[in-house]
């Protein structure tokens, strides 16, 4: 049985949780950059797909991470919060397929936050963009290359661990200002938006 | 085509439009928020456009390849607020509805220095405020949003006025100091403005 407001409800649900891995693929085909930042915050959001977590203490927790996001200095193409709105939906979800749907695919898909892109020789060119070229002075090099030298002179005490997600998460960022500029991303993050919608009809 | 026809195709056939639809919606969304003094949308005039995409680095190089997708602020919205402690709940409120693809508070190089202030935002057009028989390539995927207080805004629509256009003498150190001196009794007045509401409220 399909029918009915509820029956409907939990179809768009599972449709959604159905297509969400689908759409990340997608996502870091084209955005590499925008994909890694989501898959990260997957990866770091996994103690939140617990079995042992209480629903409520879970959504409470994904509420809390939500308004951390900082939302006055985003400089991520708002992916670390869409990624969050994935568990969320995925955290709300009534429907026990979806929602297994939904937490499998979080998990596969946390999986590609591991390791970004390597520096390589385009990355200690001049950036050609003046803003670009702006950001790297700022930070206090000639290129994003050289700025990751510094970063990794200055970081002595780090676990290579931890230097390694600050790189990663610097390169992606960078890079996601190329995703945005070009028009690539925001067709991602409006399918993915619709994806979400389906739950609600 | 030139970058000019293909923006002025932009201009007439759906910027326009879509910046009346943004103003609509932005007053909805906001019309229980209060101490906003006003709420303006506008399309990036022609002439704007081409000048800023004509644009060239310090070196004298093009600073845009690809100026219709790379100008971000082709549908610009303002958010003028009393106080500063209004920016961020203001912010907060917008990005309730929209996805912020970049967000930042504007602010000077160091602590120093004393100049524009304000919170930027880049954040995606709902597919609601389209007409759907656009065409899609005339269509940009964002607009740029301002959130200023009274003085900030006050402060940046002086600066623009008297401050450095290209042709025009540049500014002399003196006169860059008088502006940067403005600034910062604007900035002042905010804080003021803002420990009196918050007194006020109790807080």
């Amino acid at each position: 049985m399909i029918f009915g407001f509820w029956r409907k409800k939990s179809a768009g649900d599972f449709l959604a949780s159905a297509g969400i891995y689908q759409a990340f693929e997608r996502l870091q085909r084209e955005c590499p950059g925008a994909g890694y930042i989501f898959a990260r915050t997957m990866l770091s959001a996994r103690p939140l797909l617990s079995a042992g977590m209480s629903d409520p203490r879970r959504r409470a927790e994904i509420d809390r991470a939500l308004k951390a996001t900082a939302p006055h200095a985003r400089a991520d193409g708002g992916m670390s919060l869409l990624a969050l709105q994935v568990l969320q939906q995925a955290a709300a979800s009534t429907d026990e397929a979806a929602r297994s749907t939904y937490f499998s695919s979080c998990e596969k898909m946390g999986e590609h936050g591991r390791k970004y892109r390597e520096i390589d020789e385009d990355d200690y060119e001049i950036p050609l963009d003046a803003e670009d070229a702006a950001l790297v002075k700022r930070m206090g090099g000639e290129s994003l290359g050289h700025c990751i030298e510094l970063l990794e002179i200055e970081a002595q005490g780090t676990s290579p661990a931890e230097l390694q997600e600050t790189i990663d998460t610097l390169v992606a960022t960078y890079d996601i200002r190329n995703e945005i500029r070009s028009g690539a991303l925001p067709p991602h993050i409006r399918n993915i938006q619709m994806i979400l919608a389906l739950k609600n009809g | 085509m030139t970058v000019e026809a293909d923006y002025r195709a932009r201009y007439d056939n759906t910027l326009f439009p879509i910046a009346a639809k943004l103003e609509a919606l932005l007053q909805e969304i906001l019309s229980g928020q209060p101490r906003i003094d006003r709420i303006s949308t506008r399309p990036k005039s022609v002439d704007r456009f081409v000048g800023k995409a004509n644009a060239l680095t310090k070196e004298g190089k093009a600073k845009y390849s690809d100026p219709l997708h790379q100008i971000q602020d082709q549908i610009g919205a303002r958010i003028i607020t009393f106080y500063k402690d209004d920016v961020h709940r203001i912010s907060d409120e917008v990005q309730r509805y929209f996805h912020a693809i970049e967000s930042k508070d504007m602010l000077p190089e160091n602590e120093w220095e004393f100049g524009y202030f304000g919170n930027h935002h880049v954040l995606m057009l709902l597919p609601d405020l389209v007409d759907p028989a656009f065409d899609n390539n005339l269509v940009p995927c964002c607009f740029e949003l301002q959130i200023k207080t009274l003085f900030q805004h006050a402060w940046s629509e002086a600066n623009h006025d008297l401050g450095y256009k290209p042709g025009q003498q540049p500014l002399e150190s003196d006169e860059l100091r008088q502006l940067a001196f403005t600034s910062a009794q604007a900035w002042g007045a905010d804080r003021v403005f803002n420990d009196l509401f918050l007194k006020r409220q109790g807080r």
